[in-house]
């Protein structure tokens, strides 16, 4: 029988520069940063657990050299790559317990579908979370950051710190590993019904258990949050989501019954892309990760998204270097409770993957209102009746009045909202233009901005098909320029873009478009070459044919194969 | 029709949240899978309205049903079972499944476990509800 040799580089390096530093000697760091941290940052995720066993004494590298962070990051450093600490706020799938020391891990949690919340690492092993509504946990959470802040100032250790999400994609929605159902939860979730003010939600949203739930979850999510944040906050750079490949029950099965799906993970990649998560690898072992799923990851997340997504505060945001998601539209979302977008009902999801791609991204109404200072106003925003309230309202007026585009489906919108966005047209004098097309559709322009307003419940009762053209027809009118491409037989694809280099001024833009062929027939596809857009060149061709002319392109990607195409763009 | 060893289905009781859907509480099956591959849900579907007779699937992504109870169920997954032409079958509930996986710590281990508990689908020409498939309707 054959025995299998596990590879000593994906024990400490499971993934995409993420570096577990416990799983070697602390005297192999060098040598094993130098060989195999393959971007300019480092990931190390900080490992709860491996520095202290009972959540009351912590080890720094007082006791074992393996747990000294100072080391860590000099040697890093010394190898001219950017360590990045990630701590968790959440349980995490690559550990024991869920990271939990092992004396806290007492509460076992329960995912949203009632089975024990586990995760399968790289190894094979099955790691069970461990709940962090248990208040024991908390409090130990809290003394953990008091610990590690204290050492990081003594060390004097600037390396940027941020805050992970850590969940996965499952039916286009992040799963949260903190999400529990379990007793221990329930109990805390009665007492915090309990404690509710009267003005907390609505009589409404009280007699639904769903958003109490929702409610309770992000209550301690943000406590877990704002306790790392203030504890450590000469580090702090932000809160990531962080997706990891491989995390769902199906994914799980699939490892179980020895079924190797990487397009399953492929597509779940350009899920985790587009809700504006970083994806992760680290639970897929190294030989399930060949073949197209490697170049994806290496392409898309070790040479793309790592540095967009790290990106220190203190460095400049003017990188035409590297590519970045090409998003044109902004879903703000509503989290509801059974993870289903608003918007899905109303078949935008499907308009957008027939019509333009993976271009669009997904992020919290908290994240939207966090990100008020950085908003890009090129994007055309989404925003859903039911999340408005005063903040809400007031960084949409923002957003038009500095030339960004706003669509409103005012359903189940609060009324004083409603009045108030009457009364800001009326005041201002600005032309409200109605148009009926399957719903009413209200539109005002001032300069570059535009707001549209229409009755989302009139389109959620139509066919697909009549989804669709009601969209076509909506989307079309903000002439969004971009490459019509047939899906109907075409391979998986995404978009990305940067600005332009020196030699390419005469363009805006640079788009790359990526096609990943990883079924077992052969895809073809066409694609029409507008005016305003020159094929730049074709780069990393594997098992694949591409003919082009100045009006159009047709390729042909063979099972297996790759290429990806760079277009400048200009007007 | 080649021959896949085990079939294994995972269910919950649970009342879907959808205003448009009876608010019950009905059984409903997370996963079906095989010793190859997660079964696909169009030969899911089908068998659903031609064992049972009913065509009131629920379109939902995770879930299969609705079933109105457990010997509705296993008539549905003994179905499959001779859709596939397979051997043995299990049938676990959520809380089945954990009593399961709170045991073992590695995935192989937990493929192991999950088959001793599966029971042997006898014959596949015998469609009778009687006799050994008598056994599987409590």
């Amino acid at each position: 029988m054959e025995i299998p040799v596990l590879n000593q580089e994906n024990i400490a390096f499971p993934g995409e520069s993420w570096f577990f530093y416990w799983r070697t000697s602390a005297s192999l760091w060098e040598s094993k940063i130098k060989e195999h941290a393959k971007s300019e940052q480092v990931i190390i995720p900080l490992n709860w657990s491996f520095h202290s066993e009972t959540g009351e004494t912590y080890d720094f590298g007082q006791n074992r050299p393996e747990t000294n962070l100072k080391k860590l990051v000099d040697q890093c450093i010394k190898l001219d790559k950017r360590p990045v600490f990630f701590l968790p706020v959440t349980p995490v799938p690559f550990l024991a317990n869920g990271g939990l020391p092992p004396l806290l891990a007492r509460s076992i949690s329960i995912n949203p579908e009632e089975l024990i919340f586990c995760a399968i690492d790289y190894e094979g092993k099955i790691n069970k979370l461990h709940s962090f509504f248990d208040t024991r946990v908390f409090k130990a959470y809290s003394k953990y950051i008091y610990e590690l802040g204290r050492y990081l100032t003594t060390e004097n250790i600037t390396t940027d710190l941020w805050g992970i999400n850590c969940g996965y994609n499952q039916q286009e929605q992040f799963i949260s590993y903190l999400e529990d159902r379990s007793k221990v939860f329930q109990q805390g979730l009665e007492l915090f019904i309990q404690n509710l003010e009267d003005t907390d939600l609505s009589p409404d949203e009280r007699a639904c258990e769903q958003v109490l739930i929702s409610k309770f979850t992000d209550t301690i999510k943000n406590l877990y949050c704002e306790t790392a944040k203030n504890g450590l906050l000469a580090n702090w750079e932000g809160l990531l989501n962080v997706a990891f490949l491989g995390g769902p029950t199906t994914s799980h099965i699939e490892r179980m019954i020895g079924v190797d799906n990487q397009r399953r993970h492929s597509l779940d990649l350009f899920t985790a892309i587009s809700n504006d998560s970083l994806p992760s690898s680290v639970l897929i072992p190294m030989k399930n990760k060949e073949g197209n799923l490697k170049k994806q990851l290496d392409q898309l997340v070790v040479r793309s998204l790592i540095h967009t997504k790290l990106k220190s505060s203190t460095y400049s945001d003017d990188e035409p270097t590297y590519f970045r998601p090409l998003t044109f539209f902004e879903i703000i979302e509503h989290k509801s409770h059974d993870h289903i977008s608003d918007w899905w009902p109303l078949g935008l999801l499907n308009y957008f993957l027939d019509n333009y791609g993976r271009v669009f991204n997904k992020t919290s109404s908290q994240t939207f209102v966090n990100n008020s200072d950085s908003y890009s106003f090129e994007k055309i925003f989404f925003l859903h009746g039911c999340i408005f309230d005063d903040v809400i309202f007031r960084n949409m007026l923002n957003i038009f009045m500095n030339g960004g585009k706003v669509i409103i489906d005012k359903t189940n919108m609060p009324e004083k909202i409603d009045k108030r966005l009457e009364t800001f047209f009326f005041e201002n004098s600005l032309k409200v233009e109605k148009v009926n097309y399957q719903t009413v559709i209200s539109n005002v322009a001032l300069g570059e901005g535009r707001i549209v307003v229409f009755a989302g419940e009139d389109i959620k009762k139509l066919g697909t098909k009549q989804q669709t053209m009601f969209w076509s027809k909506l989307i079309q009118t903000f002439n969004i320029p971009h490459l019509a491409i047939d899906h109907q037989g075409a391979p998986d694809f995404i978009w990305r873009t940067r600005g332009p280099r020196q030699g390419e001024l005469s363009y805006e833009e640079v788009r790359r478009l990526s096609f990943y062929n990883s079924t077992s027939y052969k895809k073809k596809v066409h694609v029409d070459l507008p005016k305003n857009f020159v094929l730049m060149k074709v780069l990393d061709e594997i098992n694949t044919t591409v003919r082009s002319n100045s009006n159009e392109l047709n390729i042909e990607v063979l099972p297996g194969g790759s290429v990806s195409l760079d277009f400048g763009l200009y007007s | 029709m080649s021959t896949r060893e085990t079939i294994v289905g995972i269910y919950s009781y649970l009342q879907l949240d959808d205003p448009s859907l009876e608010q019950v509480a009905k059984y409903y099956l997370l996963y079906i899978f095989n010793d190859h591959e997660l079964i696909d849900r169009p030969t899911l579907n089908k068998t659903y309205i031609s064992s049972l007779g009913k065509k009131d699937i629920i379109c939902h992504s995770q879930y299969l049903g609705p079933f109105d109870d457990i010997s509705e169920m296993n008539r549905f997954i003994v179905s499959i079972c001779m859709e596939l032409n397979i051997k043995h079958v299990g049938l676990f509930s959520v809380h089945d499944y954990n009593v399961i996986l709170e045991k073992v710590t590695n995935i192989s281990d937990l493929w192991t476990a999950i088959k001793k508990h599966c029971h042997i689908v006898e014959s596949n020409t015998d469609k009778n509800t009687g006799g050994f498939f008598g056994k599987f309707f409590h």
